[in-house]
C-alpha cells in the first residue's frame, strides 16, 4: 500500500499545492510511483499536473468518487498526469472539479468522513506515495483527506498567519478527539515545510528565527543527514522563487524549465523528497 | 514500515464497485442541493428510496461509526445480487426495526440500563 500524505494548512497561499506538485515531480525523478488526489475544488493541483478539468470532455473527479464512497471506486478516476515522458508514466492523478464543494453539504451523514478512505481502499497499492492536496480549511473536504491518510504534512509561509495556520493544522491532527472523529487513530503529523521564505523581508526573518522554538523537531529540513534531522535550527527553507510560479503556470515539472535557478529549486525538492521518504518509511 | 490505516481488511477480495459516470453538478446554493427542480415531490412512490425517507439526526459513538462501516462493507461484500445499495443508513434502519420489535424488553432509566435490558439475554430470555 502506498504511504498516504495529506498536505494542509488552515491558511491559503502557503504553497500546499506547490509542495504537492513539486514533491510529486521529485519523487518521480527518483523512480517512485506517485498518485495525487486533488481534494481542493479549485483544482489547482490538477491543472499544474496538466490534468485540468475540460468541460467539453468531463471525466471522473474526486467529486464523483467521494459522492459514491464505495470501496475501491477511486480506481475508476485515476489517470496519468499531463506531464511529459517518465513523469507522465509515474505520476497519476485523480483530478478535482469545482463541484467537489457540493460534497460539503453531505458531511452530516453517518460515516461521510470515511468516503474517500473507502473509495481508495486497495486502489493505491501499486504506488509508493499518495499525496492528498487540500483546501485551506479544516472542514469536511480536508477531513476526508485526513481520514484516508497515514501522515499529515503542513506547509507554512514564514508570516504570522502562515505559521498560525500551520500550528492550528498540527494541533488539529494531534488531537485525540480529531482522530476518533476521523476513524483514523494512526494518523500522524509528519512535520512542517517552510515555503516562500524571503530573508530580505524583515517579518520573514523574524518568523524564520522563531520557527525552531515554535515547531521543534517537527520542522522539516531539506537535508536528510542524521545531524540536520536532529537539529531543527539547521533547517533549510524553500525560498520564494519565480521558477516555482513558472512551473505552475506552464504546467510542467520545475526541472524541465531552462536556467540555473529552476535547477536549484528542483534540487532543493529532490532533497526534501529524500528526507520525507526516509521519514515515512522509517 | 508505514503507519497502518486500520480499516483495511487483509485477505478479503473486494468485488469491483459499480461503474461511475462523470457528472458535472451545479453548485449547491442555499440549504437544499440545487438540482431539485423537476424532481417528484416528497412522499411519492416514483422517487429514489432515499427521498422517500425522512432525514433524522443521530449521534453515534466513534466505535459505532467504525464498526458500522466495517459491517456495511462486509454485508455489501457478501451479497450475491448487487442491485440494491447497502449504506450505513440501511443498517441503521434495520437496527431501529430490531429495537421496535423488541420494545417490550426495555426496562430502565438510563442508556446503560436500557441497553442491558435489551441485550442481556440471561435477564430477558
Ligand atoms: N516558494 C515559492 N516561490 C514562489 N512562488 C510560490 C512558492 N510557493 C508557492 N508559490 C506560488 O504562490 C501561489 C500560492 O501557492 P499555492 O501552492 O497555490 O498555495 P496553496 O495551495 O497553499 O493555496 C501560487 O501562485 C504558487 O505558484
Ligand atoms: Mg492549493
Amino acid at each position: 500500500m502506498a504511504v498516504r500524505i495529506a498536505v494542509g494548512n488552515h491558511k491559503g497561499g502557503s504553497g500546499k499545492t506547490a509542495t504537492t506538485t513539486l514533491l510529486a515531480a521529485a519523487w518521480a525523478e527518483q523512480g517512485k510511483r506517485v498518485l495525487v488526489v486533488d481534494m481542493d475544488p479549485q483544482g489547482n493541483a490538477s491543472r499544474r499536473l496538466g490534468s485540468a478539468f475540460d468541460p467539453n470532455h468531463p471525466t471522473l473527479t474526486t467529486s464523483e468518487v467521494v459522492r459514491s464512497g464505495e470501496t475501491g471506486v477511486a480506481a475508476q478516476a485515476i489517470r496519468p498526469c499531463g506531464w511529459p515522458g517518465q513523469y507522465g508514466e509515474l505520476v497519476h492523478v485523480i483530478p478535482a472539479r469545482f463541484d467537489l464543494d457540493n460534497r460539503l453539504s453531505e458531511a452530516g451523514v453517518v460515516g461521510a468522513v470515511l468516503r474517500l478512505a473507502n473509495a481508495l481502499e486497495g486502489v493505491d497499492d501499486d504506488y509508493d506515495i499518495t499525496l492528498l492536496d487540500s483546501q485551506p480549511s479544516m472542514a469536511h473536504l480536508t477531513q476526508l483527506a485526513l481520514a484516508a491518510a497515514h501522515w499529515a504534512l503542513a506547509v507554512a509561509d514564514p508570516e504570522y498567519d502562515g505559521v498560525d495556520g500551520a500550528i492550528r493544522f498540527r494541533d488539529f491532527v494531534r488531537d485525540a478527539k480529531t482522530l476518533r472523529g476521523l476513524g483514523n487513530p494512526d494518523l500522524r503529523f509528519l512535520g512542517v515545510v517552510v515555503n516562500r521564505a524571503d530573508a530580505r523581508v524583515g517579518a520573514h526573518r523574524y518568523q524564520l528565527d522563531q520557527l525552531p522554538a515554535t515547531f521543534g523537531a517537527d520542522l522539516l529540513t531539506t537535508d536528510s543527514t542524521p545531524e540536520t534531522l536532529a537539529a531543527p535550527e539547521l533547517a533549510l527553507h524553500i525560498p520564494e522563487r519565480a521558477a516555482i510560479k513558472d512551473a505552475a503556470d506552464t504546467e510542467i515539472p520545475v526541472r524541465l524549465l531552462p536556467g540555473a535557478p529552476a535547477r536549484l529549486v528542483a534540487d532543493l525538492y529532490t532533497r526534501l523528497a529524500l528526507c520525507l521518504f526516509a521519514k515515512v518509511t522509517r | 514500515m508505514t503507519a497502518k490505516v486500520p480499516r483495511k481488511n487483509p485477505g478479503t477480495k473486494i468485488p469491483p464497485p459499480p461503474p461511475l459516470t462523470p457528472r458535472v453538478e451545479d453548485l449547491n446554493v442555499g440549504k437544499e442541493p440545487a438540482p431539485t427542480a423537476g424532481r417528484p415531490r416528497a412522499g411519492s412512490e416514483d422517487q429514489p428510496r432515499y427521498q422517500q425517507m425522512i432525514r433524522g439526526e443521530s449521534r453515534l459513538r466513534p466505535d459505532q461509526v467504525t464498526d458500522l462501516a466495517a459491517l456495511r462493507r462486509e454485508v455489501a461484500r457478501n451479497r450475491r445480487n448487487n442491485g440494491e445499495r447497502i449504506t450505513d443508513n440501511t443498517l441503521l434502519r434495520l437496527a431501529v426495526d430490531l429495537l421496535i420489535a423488541n420494545a417490550h424488553k426495555l426496562v430502565g432509566d438510563t442508556e446503560d440500563e436500557l441497553r442491558v435490558s435489551l441485550l442481556d439475554t440471561k435477564q430477558n430470555p
